[in-house]
């Protein structure tokens, strides 16, 4: 028994010194067509979100991604369900109900969420455009948002936003450009967002 | 045992080997737990631990997860046991597994989760609210394109006969045949060792989903023939859903039709149709004899505020059980702040046994930040109504009670502090005297992938969600430390 738990230590170092891709998956959306990985891959960073519906703070951090997917165009929002077949009519009408601009993906029998293990919702991950997860964070409190955009904006190869940033003609260090910029703002990636610095000031 | 370091040496060799020419996938996580439990038994103080991983390679996959549950405690609050159970120890691997996948084909041995449509006919799956695992073992094939193809045999503890298993086997196909149409057909085989032979169920089913923008309409029907109780009727299960989006306007309906297709409550996941998922009768496995319906809308009523309704009944083929469920809720949610004020209701009756129940309760759900200090307060306020028949006096008797719930969630830097406190009231008199349940969850990450979490306290047990990730817990009264550690 101390050989076999030996063995899985060692072979548990040794595998956690490579690389952490993404593993390739293939989950139905809300118009049961497959999605795969390699399709969200390629365009710019992407989140993918794991949720249910009875999880309340997966709903609270979804008007944020929200924002996010709307404020930078080549960033994909995914939102991986796991909730049980029976309740995955609830799970889509809820999200129907809210216009998100995400894609909603479905793990009923946890084959993603196994992989990841992925056990108590909401559990985010942030993927650079390869594929690899650059950021991990489970659970969501208000605020974690900021830890999202900062991540995203570093791989879109947008500096951050405060401080020296902001298109103001005078430092406004308190002042939070980035979330005063309009919503409907759209990035691609090599472009600053500007600053509407009437409202910084 | 000389030629331990040997194949270990030879193993880490793979290992880095494989990193060297592709990226190996390796994700684990073990939780340790060690408890104190304030409860009247011999084993007060103990060890938990969850260790699992799954490691992936090319087209392979492998996984395995080992608790050690000294003891494994009920989620019920009525089983706090007085002395310890032996029954209750449980030690092993709780889950192996590896599969093959290569472009839309999976072959997959070892632990199975897997559903047949909405799994009225098959679903092997862990039910985490209720902490029990009903999961099959076995073989597995998948072909995933747009032609969909699952297959399985696989084995199951006998809950009649220690130590000896149930074989289900089954097969589902699905098609877009047309664009917004997908057809479905499924297949499973049951077997169920009783006394000393097998008893023999084979459900047959079919479904369509039509998919538009507009709407969705899913219809399921399935047939059970029981092999082996002559005389007895064959099973039939009709379940249908509807939704249609009218912009901010939402409408739906679900329509369910069982007899006698409760064959192995443990590998279905039959869809009740109404909001509380509550049951047509406490005592009656659900799909025995259970006719309903569900209609529902939700309106948003500008940004931020929707109004949900919800109205399910159902009965038997005799009339004699009934019941009804009500659901009406106003949601209020800006960034951090959310609001529900609902109003439930739920009444079952069953003639022949003379019982009427009735429970209805009104309840007030906030969350919110206190201003710029990284706080947040919830609070929750339930008022509960049962009416039951006593049958000995022969008259209805009222018992009510009150349900309030405090929460206070801060993060102070890396540190996350949940205060909770919940009770249970009879009457405003009784305060004092009322039972309740205080708790103190501190959070902290003490590497970038470990997690030290200490609860202490009491908690009623059900779904919780502290410090912005839920779970659901079994009734617990004590200390508990955890330590997760992710790689």
């Amino acid at each position: 028994m101390k050989c076999q738990i030996l063995v899985i230590i060692l072979l548990l170092l040794a595998g956690s010194l490579v690389a952490e891709p993404m593993p390739e998956f293939r989950l139905p959306n809300a118009s049961n067509q497959n999605v795969t990985l390699a399709e969200l891959l390629g365009r710019g960073p992407v989140i993918i979100d794991f949720w249910a519906d009875y999880c309340q703070p997966c709903k609270q951090a979804m008007p944020a991604l929200d924002a996010l997917a709307q404020k930078y165009d080549s960033l994909t929002v995914v939102l991986v369900s796991i909730d049980a077949p029976k309740a995955q009519t609830k799970a889509k009408n809820y999200l129907k109900g809210k216009n998100f601009k995400f894609v909603s993906l479905f793990d009923p029998d946890q084959t993603l969420a196994k992989k990841l293990n992925v056990t108590e919702p909401p559990h985010t991950f942030i993927l650079d455009k390869a594929g690899e997860i650059v950021l991990e964070h489970k659970g969501f409190v208000a605020g974690d948002e900021q830890d999202y955009e900062i991540k995203v904006r570093s791989l879109l190869g947008i500096e951050a936003e405060k401080g020296s940033d902001c298109d103001c003609e005078e430092p406004c260090e308190d002042c939070d450009c980035e979330e005063k910029a309009a919503p409907e703002q759209k990035l691609n990636p090599v472009q600053t967002p500007k600053s509407p610095c009437e409202n910084c000031h | 045992m000389r030629k331990l370091p040997l194949i270990l040496a030879a193993l880490l060799l793979l290992v880095c080997g494989l990193a060297a020419q592709s990226a190996p996938l390796l994700n684990g996580l073990n939780e340790a737990s060690l408890i104190y439990r304030s409860v009247p038994d011999s084993l007060h103080v103990y060890f938990q631990n969850s260790f699992g991983f799954s490691l992936g390679y090319k087209n392979f996959s492998f996984g395995m997860k080992f608790i050690a549950e000294l003891p494994k405690y009920s989620t019920n609050q009525s089983e706090l046991l007085e002395e310890l159970d032996p029954d209750r120890l449980s030690l092993g691997w709780k889950e192996l597994y590896a599969s093959y996948t290569r472009d839309a084909y999976l072959i997959h041995a070892g632990t199975i989760e897997e559903s047949f449509g909405s799994g009225l006919i098959f679903r092997s799956y862990q039910d985490l609210e209720l902490d029990e695992d009903h999961r099959v073992t076995g073989f597995k094939f998948r072909y995933d394109d747009k032609l969909r193809l699952k297959a399985l045999y696989s084995a199951l503890p006998s809950p009649t006969s220690l130590g000896r298993l149930d074989l289900a086997y089954g097969a589902d196909a699905e098609y877009p045949i047309l664009e917004p149409l997908t057809l479905g057909a499924s297949f499973v085989g049951m077997q169920t060792l009783q006394g000393s032979s097998y008893k023999q169920d084979d459900i047959l089913g079919a479904r369509a989903k039509l998919i538009q923008d507009q709407f969705e309409i899913s219809v399921e029907g399935a047939s059970r023939d029981d092999k082996l109780v002559a005389g007895m009727l064959n099973g039939l299960a009709v379940f249908t859903t509807a939704s249609a989006y009218f912009g901010p306007v939402q409408l739906g309906g679900a329509y369910k039709h069982y007899d006698n297709f409760s064959y192995r409550n443990r590998v279905q996941d039959i869809p009740l149709a109404n909001h509380h998922n509550e049951t047509l009768a406490d005592d009656l496995a659900s799909g025995t004899d259970e006719r309903g319906f569900q209609a529902w809308t939700n309106i948003a009523l500008g940004q931020y505020l929707s109004l949900n309704l919800d109205y399910a009944e159902a009965w038997d083929q005799a009339r004699e059980k009934q019941m009804n469920d009500a659901y009406a809720g106003l949601d209020w949610q800006s960034g951090a702040t959310a609001a529900t004020l609902s109003y439930s209701h739920i009444e079952k009756v069953d003639s022949a046994l003379r019982h009427w129940q009735k429970e209805a309760y009104p309840a007030f759900v906030v969350s919110f930040p206190a201003g710029k200090t990284g706080l947040v307060l919830s609070g929750e306020f339930k008022t509960v109504e049962k009416l039951a028949l006593d049958p000995v006096q022969n008259e209805y008797v009222e018992i009510g009670h009150y349900e309030p719930r405090l929460q206070a969630d801060l993060s102070l830097g890396k540190l996350s502090l949940s205060l909770g406190a919940q009770s249970w009231w009879n009457d405003f008199s009784s305060i004092l005297q009322s039972q309740y349940w205080p708790s103190v969850e501190l959070k902290y990450p003490i590497l970038a992938d470990s997690d030290f979490v200490l609860f202490a306290g009491k908690e009623a047990g059900g779904k919780v969600c502290r410090n912005g990730v839920c779970r659901y817990v079994a009734p617990f009264s004590g200390v508990r430390l955890e330590l997760a550690t992710r790689f």
